[in-house]
């Protein structure tokens, strides 16, 4: 079970010994196992804090972060957490499978060649085993990501603009790919992102933020059935609600 | 073949013919000023007498080198695991790299004694600063977002020690291996001359009391060579190694 | 959060580097009234009072004015020297691969052959001054070198695009792209600059630290050639703090 919960957390930063920035302020949110959720806002409205606060990377001065009734360090202390961001993150001086066994050793775990084969192919790079990530083009990077943060068949999958430095065709073509992805592990995972596309498309609940202090101000059940494909993307209702969506972005 | 030889050397040829023309034409005593032929005559003639020295030389060098790398290596590593450790070492390390090891020799000679355990302690010291200085920003230069990836990973010091900030270190260290190496012989040399313990130095300040200025200044040619030998491997080995860190 | 980090972050480096300093100091101090390394370290104390008489920091004073001015000229002459290869180099890329060679071996000449050359050949006074040029040539040959090619490549494209002449990218761009890296160098020279001239100064040169340093060790003075060693250490830390105050503030208006 992981269901998240985020009961009146607030988090503040400060910039020096006057002045400071409420990043999030009495924010209640419950995300149930198994869900997609995505969180769609302007830059700087504290999305990627909520991410941090549930990857525990970052303590909320006020209220608490809770996954399955724990504190998110636990999770960590599991390793049962993946985490991809839009910079890759990968190490330079390994190659894509020693990028995937960097997690196996960090746990100190013996890396399961197979799980690592299985999760290469998932990803479509069979036959990139042995590349470095300077040989790899930004979506086989960001492809690379996605596998290391599966390795350890994480209960929660975190995803901090995953495709925010791909060009517009890459990115969608990876939006598809991380879909078909997901429709294989259902793991419960939260997408932070600033496109609408790529929210109402690869979601089941979209979150609507605006940000000092950062606040949900719009929540979307979205209504596609799963397995999506592109076919989705041309529906009349997917554009009404991307039109929808964008509007309520606006300040 | 030819032509990338006269690429890479025609400074260093220009060099050496205005050094020749020099001598012929100005009319210097033969035995102060010596002409860079004469000096290659004396090296090829008596080439077995500059061999020992000339591997005295370089063993000190490279095992000076080795220790003073690798003093740094961990002493950076400690200062890593520790703000407070990291505040003491600096400062006692910037002081020391302001300071000129050089000038040191003659008191690390009464210290340690006129022997040779005191030319390699003077050319650890000299190596040890830039393996300190580069490894330990080697060790803070990581990937984008890779600490927080460890974190989230609950990874222990021991692990981003080993698994992320040692290999991020290595082009730094790669670089640290190239300044070293550019003072390790000299250094060497010049600890020699002052202690006269043996090498190249030694062989350099014995001939040149004899006035025989054409071995000395071979001596001084054959540091030279080993010199710029061991700079240029160290400078490949570093372009190879940013090639595969980077 | 970042900048309340960095600026708390800074004020605690200082204060442990400055604890650092002090705990060095009082370890010195310790080893040498405990003698540890015999007579050859004398405590901090026995050296500082060597400061406090008179004619001795008359002659630390003299010997200093004569090392500063060699090693000065020997910055400025191997800073320009390695400035005008640097942009020769960047000028005519085909030199290139031949004047890095050139820097190498300069680099590799040792003091020790080049010393009594320069003695028959520029005199004893000028030799101290050369031989804090050639370390220097070549550490500011290669930080401009690598200054001169860190500009940000797609500014230059935009030079470029905007039909800017050699002249005016370099003057706009490529000079200023290069300065951290030239004052980086510039830092680390002032060292260089230190060693060469005191070593320049071992080979016969009537006065200097160097020979201070060389008089007193063969005299068995050995706080006198203490408090000598740290006129040199000092001169090169201030040279070096000050070049590092300019080269942070340089990044910090480039950052």
């Amino acid at each position: 079970m992981s269901t998240i919960e985020l009961k009146d957390v607030s988090k503040e930063f400060r910039i020096n010994r006057e002045r400071s920035v409420l990043a999030l302020s009495a924010m209640d949110l419950t995300i149930r196992e198994g869900e997609f959720v995505a969180l769609l806002g302007p830059s700087g409205c504290g999305k990627s804090t909520i991410l941090h606060l549930v990857a525990g990377l970052d303590e909320p001065s006020t209220g608490t972060v809770t996954v399955d009734g724990l504190p998110p360090r636990q999770l960590q202390a599991k390793q049962q957490l993946g985490i991809a961001f839009q910079e890759h993150a990968l190490l330079p001086w390994r190659t894509v499978e020693g990028n995937l066994e960097l997690p196996f050793q960090i746990a100190g775990r013996t890396s399961d060649r197979e799980h690592i084969a299985g999760l290469i192919e998932l990803v479509g790079l069979k036959g990139f085993e042995s590349a470095r990530p300077s040989q790899l083009s930004g979506g086989m990077r960001q492809r690379v990501s996605i596998a290391r943060a599966l390795c350890l068949n994480p209960k929660l999958l975190l995803l901090d603009e995953p495709f925010g430095a791909l060009d517009a065709v890459t990115r969608r073509f990876m939006n598809l790919e991380l879909q078909r992805i997901w429709q294989e592990k259902q793991i419960t995972t939260i997408l932070v992102t600033h496109t609408v596309e790529e929210a109402i498309f690869l979601a089941d609940r979209v979150l609507v933020m605006s940000g000092r202090p950062g606040r949900i101000i719009r929540e979307l059940q979205v209504p596609f059935p799963r397995p999506r494909a592109v076919e989705t993307m041309r529906q009349e209702l997917f554009h009404q609600l991307v039109d929808d969506l964008t509007l309520s972005l606006e300040p | 073949m030819i032509l990338r030889f006269l690429k890479k050397s025609w400074a260093v040829i220009l060099l050496l013919l205005l050094w020749q023309i020099g001598v012929m034409t100005t009319n210097y005593n033969s035995i102060v000023v010596v002409s860079p032929l004469s000096v290659l005559q004396d090296l090829t003639m008596h080439a077995p007498v500059y061999i020992v020295p000339a591997l005295w030389t370089t063993g000190f060098a490279l095992g000076g080198l080795l220790l003073g790398m690798l003093a740094g290596l961990v002493l950076a590593v400690i200062c890593w695991t520790s703000k407070i450790l990291s505040g003491l070492l600096q400062s006692s390390a910037l002081l020391l790299t302001a300071t000129p090891i050089v000038c040191l020799i003659p008191i690390l000679a009464r210290l340690f004694g006129y022997q040779s355990r005191t030319e390699l302690l003077t050319v650890a010291i000299m190596t040890f600063f830039p393996s300190f200085v580069y490894a330990g920003s080697g060790l803070r230069r990581l990937p984008q977002r890779s600490q927080e990836l460890f974190a989230a990973l609950h990874a222990s010091r021991w692990k981003r020690l080993v698994l992320l900030a040692l290999p991020a270190a290595v082009p730094e260290l790669a670089v640290a291996l190239r300044v070293g190496t550019a003072y390790s012989i000299l250094v060497t040399v010049v600890a020699e001359f002052l202690m006269q313990t043996g090498g190249l130095g030694d062989m350099f300040a014995v001939t040149m009391q004899q006035f025989n200025l054409h071995r000395a200044l071979g001596a001084s040619v054959i540091a030279m060579a080993l010199s710029t030998a061991l700079y240029e491997a160290s400078s490949a080995l570093e372009k190879r190694v940013r090639l595969r860190f980077a | 959060m970042r900048y309340a980090e960095r600026n708390n972050g800074g004020v605690q480096r200082a204060l442990y580097q400055a604890c650092g300093f002090l705990l060095l100091l009082a370890a010195w101090q310790i080893a040498g009234k405990a003698g540890m390394g015999g007579k050859t370290l004398p405590a901090l104390s026995d050296v500082l009072r060597v400061y406090t008489i008179g004619w001795r920091r008359a002659l630390l004073l003299r010997a200093a004015v004569t090392t500063v001015s060699s090693a000065g000229i020997g910055l400025l002459l191997g800073a320009a020297l390695g400035c005008v290869t640097a942009l020769t180099a960047q000028l005519l890329p085909v030199l290139e691969p031949g004047l890095d060679r050139l820097a190498v071996v300069v680099n590799a000449l040792p003091a020790i052959a080049l010393g009594p050359v320069l003695i028959i050949t520029v005199g004893r006074e000028a030799t101290p001054a050369l031989l804090a040029a050639i370390p220097v040539f070549f550490l500011i040959y290669v930080a401009a070198t690598s200054g001169l090619q860190s500009a940000d490549q797609r500014l230059g494209q935009f030079f470029k695009a905007s039909g800017a002449s050699w002249w005016t990218r370099f003057l706009y761009l490529d000079a200023i792209s290069a300065l951290p890296a030239l004052l980086n160098g510039m830092k680390l020279a002032v060292t260089t600059a230190m060693i060469g001239a005191v070593v320049g100064e071992w080979f016969g040169a009537p006065t200097g630290l160097g020979i201070v340093i060389l008089n007193t060790m063969q005299n068995f003075q050995i706080p006198l050639m203490w408090a000598a060693v740290l006129v040199v250490a000092g001169i090169s830390l201030t040279g070096y703090g000050v070049i590092g105050l300019l080269q942070s503030a340089v990044e910090r208006r480039m950052a």
